[in-house]
């Protein structure tokens, strides 16, 4: 397949009569967007939109998901062209509801830990009715995010793009690829642990419908095929964001045909019974020995319990003679000296490391803050006293969105010092 | 900035020039003068180095009683800091101990001891043989935070080596500077910091991958840890007598009259709690909720037994399968908890089960 994503920046986001693209910026009519809002959902009560910038002294807290403004401009999921609004991002928020959502500033010492302080993140924070389950609140919100980004989506319509980059899978395993390079899979292991803790493919619900290891083509995967529905800790929350840009296949498509041959992609689920995960890891072995691979990436979702299936996977693809690397954030306890993982495995020689989740930080006081405020000391990864006097606050990276996910995004390591 | 450091030094026998095997019995003596090998490290220092004084000890008599020997040695620098017109020093010296095991060993404690006691760094030179580097790695951090062991050579040949590696580093410990292991040379003392990277995670995985897959050398970012096992106490036969506790990392807390009165995190938690189960037959929404955040707990709010059964410990206890439920359960959360918490928190909890004469425990995780 070959998906053409054309990318759009735009130099800032104003509140007008129009949502449209003006002069390189994104228009936005507050009043059709909270009315769209509003009437999409009769169980939401109400919806504050605001638009927190880079640079900005503003502090975002209850963060849910982070979705990017895409409009699929012609073919199916995978092929044909999409564009994209680079630098936009609907990011939607509300109160907690199980004590994993994050906070993001968007200027200060803690920008520098999550990708989206780099982006215009149009707010949507929304308040729903009463006698609202737990679930019925997150898929409320999920959903009014979603469309609120398919609607900023048809801004792109007959926009020239400021760049188009180009996918092309179709040589995966055929003639053009240098039969000299080392071939490499990508497994892709997502949490599937019941309704705060799964994810959407292709529409299906990773828990209730079930996944079994199987293979997916990166370009759809590029294209939009994952939905987050996940609340693990803020700092490596696999956002929608996150699925519609791994940086693992971009970065496997840029070194493709060069330095190796990208052969394909295993989708595997992260369950929670022992041998739930030691069946899936077998079958989505058996699944990359298919592909012939020379080595794996692994990346995971969450953290603790899953630290076993990627184990697994790891010892029985190294004693197949396939080499692999495995990305992970730790949680080696807030002076850094505590065991970083729940499981090992002796097999496990190459990881590479995201971050400590649990290394504190203070954070200085943000001028506006946008978001239930009164959650912050409720996070994961912050605690009664984490708000000082003066505004500032002092939290683990757990509770940046972001800070060490598991995909590699950002610049960040762990050293032994 | 400080261009001029005040150290204490200690050296064995040998580097005063007192002599070697002969004199390793000699308890720990004072110099206040440069001497022997300080002498010498002073004059290459060229003015960064002021030594107060140098300590000297018999290799023997401080392996054979290295507790009385740091409390002579810790006396000395106690007396010197007392003394109303000398300097104060601003960080440590020992060695360089070269391969020399009993020196090296020594040299490590009596650091560790100094930094503690004082609250100044302490430099040590050692070789990656001596045995001194297995006793400080295996050590905790919290002994050895403010303690750094540079790596040397094997004998004296690398000398001025390793006064360089000792000396630069003292600089920027004495000035506050940001040091690490492989931009200063010392030996890594345990504790994971964060630090940013030139390349994002994911190039850096495919780097390592590439290498590993070429038989080139790599370096993975999290060596291998050792996993700790318990072993389990000896199966407990019967049950119809025995008083029987429950536990769990579920986050089940009291709901009333105030939620959660240990304010137990619901994310790395530190503390843990024990709430009465006197006269309660089963747990209900109203008293009892979960205050984990790492999993959906919609169900076990609606019936906490799910996670805590008390229910069924005490229809087992009326139908005298168990002999009795004990009348207090324990409760931490566990989500994305310090191991090293965990570890603390069992040490805390069991004692006071086994006071109250549980002979076996019931833990529920979620």
């Amino acid at each position: 397949m070959i998906l053409k994503m054309g990318h759009f920046f735009v130099k800032d986001v104003i509140f007008g009569k129009k949502t449209r693209i003006y002069n390189g910026r994104l228009s936005v009519n507050g009043r059709m967007l909270r009315e769209l809002i509003l009437s999409s959902d009769e169980r939401i009560k109400e919806v504050k939109i605001e638009a927190a910038k880079p640079g900005e002294s503003t502090r975002i807290v209850c963060i849910k998901d982070v979705i990017p403004v895409r409009k699929k401009i012609h073919g199916a999921i995978g092929e044909g062209r999409t564009d994209n609004l680079s630098n936009v991002v609907v990011t939607t928020l509300g109160q907690i509801i199980s004590a994993q959502e994050g906070i993001l500033d968007m200027s200060g010492p803690g920008a520098d830990y999550s990708p989206f302080s780099e982006m215009i993140n149009i707010c949507l924070n929304i308040t729903v009715k009463g006698g609202i389950t737990k679930h019925e609140h997150e898929k409320i919100l999920r959903r009014a995010g979603l469309r609120v980004a398919d609607y900023f989506g048809e801004v792109l319509t007959d926009i020239e793009p400021d760049k188009i980059e180009v996918f092309d899978s179709n040589d995966f395993n055929f003639k053009t690829i240098d039969p000299k390079l080392p071939r490499v899979v990508y497994m892709y292991t997502l949490l599937a642990q019941g309704l705060l803790h799964h994810n959407y493919v292709d529409g299906h619900d990773v828990k209730k419908d079930g996944l079994l290891p199987c293979y997916v083509s990166p370009t759809q995967l590029l294209d939009g095929l994952i939905v987050s529905g996940n609340c693990v800790s803020a700092c490596d929350k696999t956002t929608t964001w996150h699925h519609w840009n791994n940086i693992v296949i971009r970065e496997l498509f840029k070194r493709h045909g060069t330095e190796l041959n990208f052969v394909g992609v295993v989708l595997s689920s992260l369950l929670t019974n022992m041998n739930e995960k030691e069946e899936m890891a077998k079958k989505a072995v058996e699944l990359v020995k298919e592909l012939n691979p020379t080595a794996v990436i692994i990346t995971k979702e969450g953290f603790g319990n899953p630290d076993a299936d990627i184990m697994l996977t790891i010892e029985l693809l190294e004693k197949a003679g396939i080499k692999t690397v495995s990305i992970h954030n730790e949680y080696s306890g807030e002076q850094g000296v505590s065991q970083p993982l729940a499981d090992i495995t002796t097999h496990a020689n190459a990881i590479v490391s995201a971050g400590n989740s649990n290394e504190p930080i203070t954070l200085p006081p943000m001028k506006k803050i946008i978001g239930p405020y009164e959650n912050l000391t409720i996070l994961a990864g912050a605690h009664k006293d984490s708000v000082h006097g003066d505004g500032s606050i002092t939290v683990q990276m757990q509770t940046i969105y972001g800070a060490t996910h598991q995909f590699g995004d950002l610049c960040l390591t762990c050293e032994e010092v | 900035m400080t261009s001029k450091i005040n150290i204490i030094h200690y050296l064995n026998t040998h580097f005063v020039g007192l002599g070697g095997e002969e004199k390793a019995s000699l308890k720990p003596i004072l110099f206040d003068l440069p001497t022997g090998q300080n002498e010498r490290l002073q004059s290459f220092a060229e003015g960064k180095i002021n030594t107060l004084c140098v300590i000297a000890g018999g290799d023997n008599y401080a392996a054979e009683n290295e507790a009385a020997a740091i409390e002579e040695i810790l006396r000395i620098v106690q007396d010197f800091l007392a003394h109303p017109y000398l300097e104060t020093p601003d960080i440590f010296f020992a060695g360089p101990c070269y391969k020399a095991g009993r020196y090296g060993n020594f040299a490590q404690a009596l650091c560790k001891a100094v930094s503690k006691n004082f609250g100044i760094p302490a430099v040590i030179g050692m070789a990656g043989e001596n045995p001194g580097i297995e006793t400080y790695k295996d050590d905790s951090f919290s002994n050895k935070k403010n303690v750094y062991v540079v790596e040397t050579s094997n004998n004296v040949t690398g000398t001025k080596k390793a006064w360089e590696k000792m000396i630069s580093l003292a600089m920027k410990l004495v000035n506050n500077e940001t040091v690490g292991p492989k931009s200063d040379g010392y030996i890594p003392r345990g504790r994971r910091v964060n630090v940013f990277t030139e390349k994002p995670g994911a190039e850096r995985a495919l780097d390592m991958l590439m290498k590993k897959v070429r038989g080139e050398p790599f370096e993975t970012e999290m060596p291998l840890i050792e996993i700790k096992s318990v072993v389990p106490a000896p199966a407990l036969i019967d049950f119809s007598k025995a008083k029987i506790a429950l536990g769990t990392s579920g986050g089940i807390v009291p709901a009333r009259p105030i939620l959660n009165p240990d304010k137990i995190a619901s994310s790395d938690a530190k503390n843990w709690g024990m709430y009465s189960l006197e006269g309660i037959d089963a747990l209900a929404a109203e008293t009892h909720q979960s205050v984990h955040g790492g999993y959906d707990q919609s169900w076990a709010n609606a019936n906490p037994n799910l996670v805590l059964p008390v229910d069924l410990m005490r229809q087992l206890e009326k139908e005298g399968v168990i002999g009795s439920l004990h009348n207090e359960y324990f409760v931490t959360v566990g989500n994305g908890t310090e191991v090293a918490s965990a570890e603390r928190m069992a040490r805390e909890v069991v004692p006071r089960l086994k006071s109250a004469g549980v002979e076996a425990v019931i833990l529920t995780s979620t």
